[in-house]
């Protein structure tokens, strides 16, 4: 189970990465037409914005997922093992609310401008597609964390949620 | 109760929750979402919750951060950085401190692909650490090298705090770019002398090996042709005009991803690492910001920055001591805060006040430009600075056999250089302002 | 009882929205109701959200009261979007008093949940170029020019020149970089954002033809806050709102013009007025968006022609006096 939702976050990630990388591409093609031709791609501007917002949101779990998500542990350096744990788990409830809180209103957000049929300013893409993306990887993330929660609370090793520890840092 | 105490309590309790290990999104986001429910109601938080994911990740001028993250790692990942630090060590490695000199080299060429400290340090380390060992250089020297020069990430351009600064003032991030350029040199070549006078002091430190003969120095200097075509591509480009600061950042992944397959270091799996690595640290840093907003949002109902501001302005205390007094408390912040949730969370707050200041008779933009680069200096500080400096964790922990203690009395006159530089930014703003009004007229 | 307001927009306070009108006229309220009114300014979006998200943000009761652009929001709108198909406005004012008018009979199914206290246009806006003066249609092949809103992108494209869409914040340096050539903007725009010193030639459409282009502008209480006043505090606010406020904000974008023009003219920049015959082939060349508005809006079950003819008539009828 662990290792499936672990498989699901890193797929999540990387397909942000690759709608991320597609997005550069996209502008690097916009940015040669407009300098050789004067005429950029049509509404490139709307399609990095819907790109970029997508992409992070596919992000958001794996950051979760890893614990890279920023916290102050100079005040508890001294704490015991168990209130850490403690500690930790609430911490993930916390941001787990904070993801459902916004997974939530999004997507009722995309039904409201759906249903007064916003759309982009150039390319007439419907707005609420730029909402309703955003969800799945909220959820995910909510998800991520309180499976974390879980664990912190009965006392389990994160290792096989989170994987090994990485030579990289970001 | 009334706004003002809505206000502290929301302040405090963010603290609180700070100090007890919760994610600084949550911290802010949490507080911030029960005020505004104070401030207000359950339905108006509701709706505002409504639009507050897709303002925020659908923000074009952000949309750099991901790519030059992108772009720091396809370099990192590329290898790009081992031919940085092999040119620089085949020029001066021979001098006394000579591959200490070169891991700041590198770190600020490399810098100028990377818009992250952390990530410039820890891409360093792994190159020139092993060597820099090799040659009998001490753990102290080493690692404070390397974790001082690692803030060159995001002292030279491209900038992610420098970003954030950008959006939360409503700045050019092209112009302030331009501005970080010199003071970024300045670091960098201070770095340098800092390193040959504490080796003249200290000469145990690093022992002297023999030159490199000029036919290899060539040799390893061709090497660097990518990274430096790259930058050079990425920033003529910003600053002749030929595009924004995100078309660069989506130009400079695209061209580092090429570099890095031609060299053939970047395989798929390589490129994924990027993809995850680049995806850790941008949601990191938006999730702040969504935290940081939700906070910002419930604080301007209370029109607590307001009132600072106006308090502020009407202190009678010298405009320019309140500019001291507000970067020595960013450096006491940064002691024990991270340094992107501090700009997140108190340049809404700060910034107007500063604005509303007559300093050295500077236009409204070159004020707030001057400033940015100015708390762009204390954020690198407090990425060095003792007893929590994000970059000396990341150095340590990859280098593995110094002592934090070792490294913390190494980095001491690295800070010294980075004290001396705020003071003669704040009293000379040309250094900062001059390339803006050189490249924007 | 009293009453603080949220008013959440778009400018700066230096702005003539807020400078000459908003601010002023929460004075006012402040005054009439002895203080029970009060206003609680969020000036440039500090408060949160993007631009488009402002029209939903006061139906919803997030924000009370909100001043913003309706052409943000494209689709959301439709009716009165008429206002911005190219030719429409000889000035603001008049058309500000059109746009009221016509707002009440077409436009009021879009503002459900939101009560509007006016609607307003800018004066009429103009081709501001560093190139080459632009004296016919041709002048304006292959110009990189900055749209505002989506007809006018119609319009330039239309026209031969290539419509650029990015944040009015960046048009004076992309200009002087010549990354674009010269923008579509009032009058007024061009000084606030520096755009005057990065320009040389400026064509104006004449007076006795209606102006290139405008822009549809609204200011909106939410509905559920205003009915939620007692009756004195609801007539404050009727007296104070409405087509009368509409014509004031329209007319302060009118006499805005003179200053910025003269900004222009001291620089020795050309500004050139186009003759009216000319004018005329621009107006007939434009023909081809009012179709594809008509046809749009048809689609939604609207009557496009009846629309349009409506607006021009109105137009005409305050333009005369
Ligand atoms: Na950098
Ligand atoms: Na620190």
């Amino acid at each position: 189970m662990r290792l499936l939702l672990r498989k699901i976050t890193w797929l999540f990630a990387v397909l942000g990465g690759l709608v991320a990388l597609a997005v550069g591409v996209m502008t690097v093609a916009s940015v040669s037409l407009r300098f050789f031709t004067t005429q950029p791609i049509q509404g490139d501007v709307e399609m990095v914005q819907m790109g970029v917002a997508v992409a992070i949101s596919l992000c958001i779990a794996w950051c979760q997922l890893r614990g890279a998500n920023i916290i102050v542990d100079f005040f508890t350096q001294n704490a015991s093992a168990r209130t850490t744990r403690w500690l930790d788990g609430l911490g993930c409830v916390l941001i787990a609310v904070m993801y459902g809180l916004l997974a939530w209103r999004t997507t009722i957000g995309a039904f409201a401008v759906h249903e007064v049929n916003e759309t982009t300013m150039t390319l007439e893409l419907p707005m609420w597609w730029a909402y309703a993306s955003l969800a799945p990887g909220l959820m995910l993330a909510a998800l991520v964390a309180l499976v974390q929660a879980w664990l912190h609370f009965t006392g389990q090793d994160l290792q096989t949620l989170q994987g090994e520890r990485q030579g990289e840092f970001a | 109760m009334s706004p003002m105490t809505i206000g502290l309590v929301m302040f405090a309790g963010m603290l609180a929750l700070m100090v007890l290990r919760i994610p600084i999104a949550a911290a802010m986001f949490i507080p911030g979402a029960l005020g505004y429910l104070a401030m207000s109601n359950e339905v108006a938080l509701f709706n505002m919750l409504k639009g507050s994911a897709v303002a925020r990740l659908t923000l074009y001028d952000l949309s750099v951060i991901p790519l030059f993250l992108l772009m720091g790692q396809f370099a990192t990942q590329g290898g790009l950085s081992r031919a940085l630090f092999r040119a620089a060590a085949a020029f001066v490695g021979h001098v006394r401190g000579g591959l200490a000199m070169a891991a700041v080299l590198s770190a600020g060429a490399f810098g100028a692909v990377c818009g992250s400290s952390v990530a410039t340090s820890a891409t360093i380390t792994q190159v020139a650490y092993p060597e820099m060992r090799r040659y009998g250089y001490q753990g102290r020297l080493s690692t404070a090298a390397l974790a001082s020069g690692g803030t060159l990430g995001i002292l030279i351009p491209p900038s992610v705090p420098l970003v954030v600064y950008a959006i939360l003032t409503e700045q050019s991030v092209g112009k302030l770019f331009a501005a970080a350029m010199l003071p970024g040199v300045l670091a960098m070549l201070g770095y340098l002398v800092v390193i040959a006078l504490y080796c003249m002091v200290r000469p145990e430190l690093a022992p002297p090996h023999a030159p490199v003969p000029w036919a290899a120095r060539w040799k390893a200097l061709f090497g660097v042709w990518p990274i430096l075509s790259i930058f050079l591509v990425v920033f003529g480009g910003i600053y002749g005009g030929i595009f924004s600061p995100t078309e660069g950042a989506a130009v400079g992944a695209t061209l580092t991803l090429f570099a890095g397959l031609a060299s053939r270091e970047l395989n798929l799996k390589a490129i994924c690492n990027s993809f995850i690595a680049s995806a850790e640290t941008s949601a990191m840093v938006f999730l702040i910001f969504l935290g940081a907003d939700m906070m910002n949002a419930s604080l301007s109902l209370t029109q607590l920055p307001a009132q600072l501001a106006d308090w502020v302005t009407h202190l009678g205390i010298a405009p320019l001591w309140i500019v001291v007094s507000v970067l020595v408390f960013y450096v006491i912040l940064g002691c024990v805060m991270d340094e992107m949730s501090m700009l997140l969370l108190t340049i809404p707050v700060i910034f107007p006040a500063i604005m509303g200041l007559d300093l050295w008779g500077l236009a409204p933009e070159m004020k707030a430009i001057w400033f940015g680069i100015l708390v762009l200096m204390t954020v690198g500080i407090g990425l060095i600075a003792p007893p929590v400096g994000l970059n000396v964790y990341v150095v340590n922990n990859l280098a593995g056999d110094t002592s934090m203690g070792e490294t913390y009395k190494g980095v001491f006159p690295f800070l010294a250089w980075d004290v001396l530089r705020v003071i003669v930014l704040l009293l000379f703003p040309t250094l900062t302002l001059g390339l803006v009004d050189l490249f924007f007229q | 009882q009293e009453v603080t307001l949220k008013v959440h927009h778009i400018w700066p306070n230096t702005a003539i929205v807020p400078s000459k009108v908003l601010n002023p006229w929460c004075d006012k309220i402040a005054l009439e109701s002895k203080n029970r009114i009060k206003c609680q300014l969020m000036p440039a979006m500090s408060g949160g959200g993007t631009a488009a998200q402002l029209v939903d943000r006061v139906k919803d009761g997030v924000d009370d009261m909100v001043l913003t652009l309706p052409g943000y929001t494209p689709g959301r709108f439709p009716s009165t979007e008429v206002f911005e198909l190219p030719f429409m406005s000889y000035n603001a004012e008049s058309t500000s008093r059109a746009i009221w008018d016509y707002t009440q009979k077409y436009g009021m199914k879009e503002f459900v949940g939101t009560k509007l206290l006016a609607i307003w246009t800018h004066d009429e806006g103009y081709i501001h170029n560093a190139k080459h003066p632009i004296k016919t249609l041709a002048d304006l092949k292959g110009l990189k020019l900055r749209a505002p809103t989506r007809q006018t992108t119609k319009l330039l494209t239309l026209m031969g020149a290539s419509a650029i869409g990015m944040p009015i914040t960046g048009v004076a340096d992309a200009i002087s970089k010549g990354t674009l050539d010269g923008a579509v903007v009032p009058w007024e725009t061009l000084p606030s954002f520096r755009i005057t010193e990065n320009v040389k030639y400026h064509t104006e459409t004449p007076q006795s033809r209606p102006g290139l282009y405008t822009a549809v502008l609204m200011w909106g209480m939410n509905q559920a806050k205003y009915d939620s006043l007692p009756a004195d505090l609801k007539a404050i606010i009727d007296r104070n709102s409405g087509a009368a406020l509409s014509a004031q904000l329209g007319r302060t974008y009118d006499e805005s013009q003179a200053p910025a023009r003269k900004v222009a003219e001291e620089r020795k920049n050309e500004v050139y007025v186009l003759p009216e015959a000319e004018t005329d082939n621009w107006i007939k060349a434009s023909a081809p968006i009012y179709d594809s508005w008509v046809a749009d809006v048809e689609k939604k079950g609207l009557p496009g022609k009846a629309m349009v003819q409506e607006a021009r008539e109105l137009v005409q009828k305050y333009s005369k006096k």
